[in-house]
């Protein structure tokens, strides 16, 4: 499954690594010189290596940085240094990770779980799942929306139980997750949660080819019970984003859904 | 009958009367003998040969709202006797059958059966102080109150009629009436005994070490007192705590400063006071030199909460939390009657504080006085005795912001209790959201102070904050500090936890950590380095900080010299915390010297060794055995696997330029313990190293070996 980064994150990172990484390619820096970079107690110093690892990227490039991280660096650098590992996503940073799902700042958690779930390190399945009890709401809701974008699921029901609790963005991860006997599931939560919330799920499980088109039309014949103004909004949009093209039974079903809606 | 002393020639006569009686008699004067043993005699036949002062139903209180009321209120009959509209200032004071009440400056009273009015009298900008009385006959004392320049009344009255009036240039307590004798405290250390009929001072008494501001009466016995209680017998002409027949009392210190009994001379507190919601209720009993509480209890009533407390104010018997605010306590034989602000009256077991008689006022007072004396209500306590601990905590949970002084002394009162379960309550308290800081930290304080190992500490620290879950962080660095206190080792795999839990609040860092290095071993050596490490280069806090250099103290007191590489690397690393860094320099050189005296140690027990060798040689077959293990024994020891320990750090992942190698070996020459920094070569280096042969030493001593492998 490809990973979605931040694209804003992604241009800021490239940005600023581009020059410096065309610097030390041309150099053609070294893991022993990035290493001695690395453990210089000079900041400039340790900022080029981490920098210089974005630019190589590769596993031997990222173990270094592992080693610092484990030593020790100030906010600055340490924030630097998971960006760039982020950018990376290498697996071998997959431990270091792990380690910082559990560090003091939420910043830096939330950064490991986004840079965990771009390495598709081993274990990352089971560290999101706990970070989903995360105290920092923003910690939570990465680790739901990577937990669906690692496809992992064996966390689904932990993510009913999170969608509960009001993590929202569990219900994206439900709704790319969710087998079709999950979706009578969701669909109960209508009413109880803000329809918005649920319309990311919705929109997964209709998109998903792996999900049978009898569950689709389930799913829209559960909506259309509901009869709000919203529901008929949002499969509304659903039919116009679909392409002219598509005469499906679920396209039917949608649209017929929007004219019994009276409101 | 009403007596209307208010025309202007009732009041030419009460003048005239005052002026005769007050100045003929000699009351007060400041000649008069005090404490004399014969006086004293007298005045004591004439109370023991005097009945016992009858009890009353009838209370009398004040509601409040826009039209106020003064009313009576028969308690065995359950029946309201009488209301009428009030203005009074304050309490009304119930004088035998007369209820006098303070007006708009105006003393009046009322009939206490019916409520008529009986007399009023200008008060003359004196407040009513307090009065007794025994059926017909009164009295009642209005006053300055306390200071230079003070004076006092002491008005008698008989039915509906005044039977004299003294003054007195002092300031006067509450008076007693008992046996045609009227007790009036005043100057803070006289009461002056006078006649009831003649108004004329037949005794006094002096106290010299103690405030006597209130005479009551009490059965047969006459009491005097204000801090502690006297009880009137021959004793008391002695004058001190100590030889009469005297009770001491401590009090609990709170907002207000209730007091066993009010201060008599300062002017008193007004009827719709929160004093009469915070104050103490207690009956005195007894016999000859000996002065009890009735059940030696003494009761604190504080709004809602009713604490029944020994007279030390250390023991708690029971806590009773009403629904509605207190107004009005009275002791019984078989309990605390105690009447609420919506009118509802309730006998509390004097046992176990359960609720049994039940009454109704029908109106809602702000203070009412509930009558006199025993009652004898019939009450069947109902509902089920809850444990001590949890009263204690529910009282200290309540939420009612006004409770909060009683709600850290029950936090007090729990953790004095000798009950291991008690822990789990403070850890209650103590983890409980939105608890005002001082219950809080009472409780948080309490709880680190528990000495006594149990499983609640180890449960509590067991809890981590799970948003899933519901559950919240516990009080960790109180718990840390029982745990410490208690040498509860089993905690130290739990406190290592809550050390990575980002959830543990940062200010509970140090005591998890001081709380691991007293606790611990080896086993939470890497956890502390792991800390250290990745945090020495945050930005500081106060409690990081400390957490932090504490994390060295540990390290240096846990892993000793083994510890040396990763405080020299925080000491060098130019991005650390300073004050971290300067501890693991001062950690290193203290380390260093250590480790040079035991070098020179070793050299001199070497070149011993040697010596002792060298003649034993000459002499016999010697002890091959070396005394102790040198660095030489070490290098030869390990020399058949130098190689392959030269491999290990080579294969390192870390690359190190060396690794130092820690070996622990018994008397026997057996390695019994590895450990290698970097900790990355151990699982290499272990087998090697355990697997050489070591000398035994003579001593048969356990070695701390320590050898660096160099590229």
């Amino acid at each position: 499954m490809r990973v979605e980064l931040p694209f804003s994150l992604v241009f800021a990172v490239s940005l600023l690594l581009a020059p410096l990484g065309a610097a030390h390619a041309q150099r053609g820096v070294t893991p022993a010189q990035i290493r001695t970079l690395l453990t210089s107690s000079d900041v400039g110093e340790i900022r080029n290596g981490i920098e210089a690892v974005g630019v190589v990227g590769t596993g031997p490039a990222v173990e270094p940085l592992v080693a610092r991280i484990r030593a020790g660096l100030s906010p600055e650098l340490l924030d630097l240094a998971l960006d760039t590992l982020l950018v990376a996503s290498r697996p071998e940073a997959g431990p270091v990770l792990i380690e910082l799902t559990s560090h003091r700042r939420a910043a830096v958690r939330l950064k490991a779980v986004q840079a965990l779930v771009a390495s598709h390190a081993r274990g990352a399945e089971g560290c999101l799942t706990t970070a989903l009890n995360d105290g920092d709401p923003g910690v939570r809701s990465a680790a739901a929306l990577g937990l669906g974008q690692l496809n992992a699921r064996g966390a689904v029901e932990t993510l009913f139980l999170a969608l509960e609790r009001g993590v929202l963005e569990a219900s994206t991860a439900i709704g790319q997750l969710a087998a079709p006997a999950d979706i009578p599931r969701l669909r109960s939560y209508v009413g109880r949660l803000p329809f918005d919330a649920m319309t990311p799920a919705f929109s997964e499980i209709l998109a998903r080819r792996d999900v049978p088109e009898r569950a689709k039309l389930d799913l829209i014949a559960q909506l259309a019970e509901v009869a709000t103004a919203e529901v008929k909004t949002y499969l509304q949009e659903f039919v116009a984003s679909l392409p002219a093209t598509d005469h499906s039974a679920v396209r039917r079903a949608a649209e017929d859904a929007t004219l019994r809606i009276v409101n | 009958m009403r007596n209307q002393i208010c025309h202007s020639w009732a009041l030419a006569l009460l003048t005239f009367l005052v002026a005769a009686c007050g100045g003929a008699s000699g009351a007060f004067s400041p000649t008069f003998p005090d404490s004399r043993e014969a006086d004293i005699e007298h005045v004591l036949a004439r109370v023991e040969a005097a009945p016992a002062r009858p009890t009353s139903s009838i209370s009398v209180g004040v509601t409040e709202g826009a039209s106020p009321q003064l009313f009576a209120y028969d308690l065995r009959a359950a029946r309201m006797l009488w209301s009428i509209p009030t203005h009074t200032a304050v309490t009304p004071v119930v004088a035998g059958d007369t209820v006098i009440t303070d007006e708009n400056r105006q003393i009046t009273g009322h009939d206490l059966r019916t409520g008529h009015e009986t007399f009023t009298l200008d008060s003359e900008a004196l407040h009513l102080v307090g009065g007794d009385g025994e059926g017909r006959l009164g009295v009642f004392v209005l006053s300055t109150g306390g200071g230079v320049i003070a004076s006092s009344k002491i008005i008698m009255i008989d039915g509906d009629s005044i039977r004299w009036t003294r003054t007195a240039e002092h300031a006067c307590g509450v008076p007693a009436i008992h046996a045609g004798l009227v007790f009036v405290p005043w100057g803070n250390q006289n009461i002056s005994v006078l006649d009831a009929d003649s108004a004329d001072e037949t005794a006094r008494i002096r106290i010299r070490d103690d405030v006597v501001g209130h005479a009551f009466v009490e059965g047969t016995h006459v009491y005097v007192g204000q801090a502690g209680l006297f009880r009137l017998t021959p004793s008391i002409a002695h004058g001190t705590k100590a030889e009469a027949a005297y009770l001491a009392v401590h009090t609990p210190d709170l907002p207000g400063r209730p007091a066993f009994l009010p201060d008599a001379y300062v002017p008193p507190a007004n009827a719709s006071s929160a004093a009469h919601s915070v104050r103490f209720a207690w009956r005195p009993t007894g016999t000859g030199e000996e002065v009890h509480l009735v059940d030696d209890s003494l009761y604190l009533v504080f709004y809602r909460t009713v604490v029944a407390l020994d007279p030390s104010a250390e023991n708690v018997r029971w806590v009773h939390q009403s629904t509605e605010d207190i107004v009005g306590a009275s002791v019984q034989s078989n309990g605390l009657l105690v009447a609420d602000h919506t009118g509802v009256l309730t006998l509390l077991d004097h046992a176990d504080g359960r609720p049994g008689w039940h009454g109704n006022l029908g109106v809602a007072p702000s203070s009412i006085e509930l009558g006199t004396g025993d009652l004898a209500l019939q009450s069947s306590p109902v509902g089920e005795v809850r444990p001590l601990r949890d009263q204690l905590t529910s009282a200290a949970e309540d939420t009612d912001s006004r409770l909060v002084p009683v709600r850290v002394l029950a936090v007090h009162w729990l953790a004095a209790l000798e009950d291991d379960a008690v822990t789990e309550n403070l850890v209650s308290i103590c983890s409980a959201p939105r608890v005002p800081p001082s219950v809080h930290n009472a409780a948080c304080v309490a709880l680190s102070e528990r000495t006594r190992s149990d499983d609640h500490v180890i449960a509590a620290l067991e809890r981590h904050a799970s948003f899933l879950q519901g559950t919240t962080v516990p009080p960790v660095g109180a718990l840390a500090q029982a745990a410490t206190r208690m040498q509860e080792r089993r905690a130290i795999p739990l406190l290592i936890a809550q050390l990575r839990d980002p959830q543990t609040p940062v200010e509970d860092l140090p005591a998890v950590v001081n709380a691991l290095k007293v606790l611990g071993d080896r086993s939470v050596v890497d956890s502390l380095e792991d800390f250290l490490r990745l945090y020495h280069a945050e930005e500081p806090t106060d409690a990081l900080t400390s957490a932090l250099s504490l994390s060295v103290d540990a390290l240096v007191a846990l892993a000793g010299p083994v510890a040396a590489d990763t405080l020299r690397e925080i000491a060098d690393d130019a991005l650390g915390i300073g004050q971290v860094r300067s501890r693991a320099a001062a950690a290193l050189e203290g380390l260093g010297a250590v480790s040079a005296a035991a070098q020179q140690a070793d050299e001199v027990r070497q070149t011993g060794v040697q010596a002792t060798t060298d003649t034993a040689e000459a002499d016999t077959d010697a002890d091959a055995r070396p005394e102790m293990l040198t660095m030489q024994h070490v290098e030869a020891a390990l020399s058949p696997v130098m190689n392959d320990l030269q491999t290990c750090m080579r294969q390192d992942r870390t690359h190190p330029p060396s690794v130092r190698i820690v070996i622990v070996v018994d008397g026997d020459g057996v390695v019994q313990q590895v450990t290698t920094q970097p900790p990355t070569a151990q699982a290499c280096i272990t087998p090697f190293v355990s697997g050489a042969t070591f000398p035994a030493n003579r001593r048969g001593s356990r070695q701390v070996l320590t050898y660096t492998l160099r590229r």
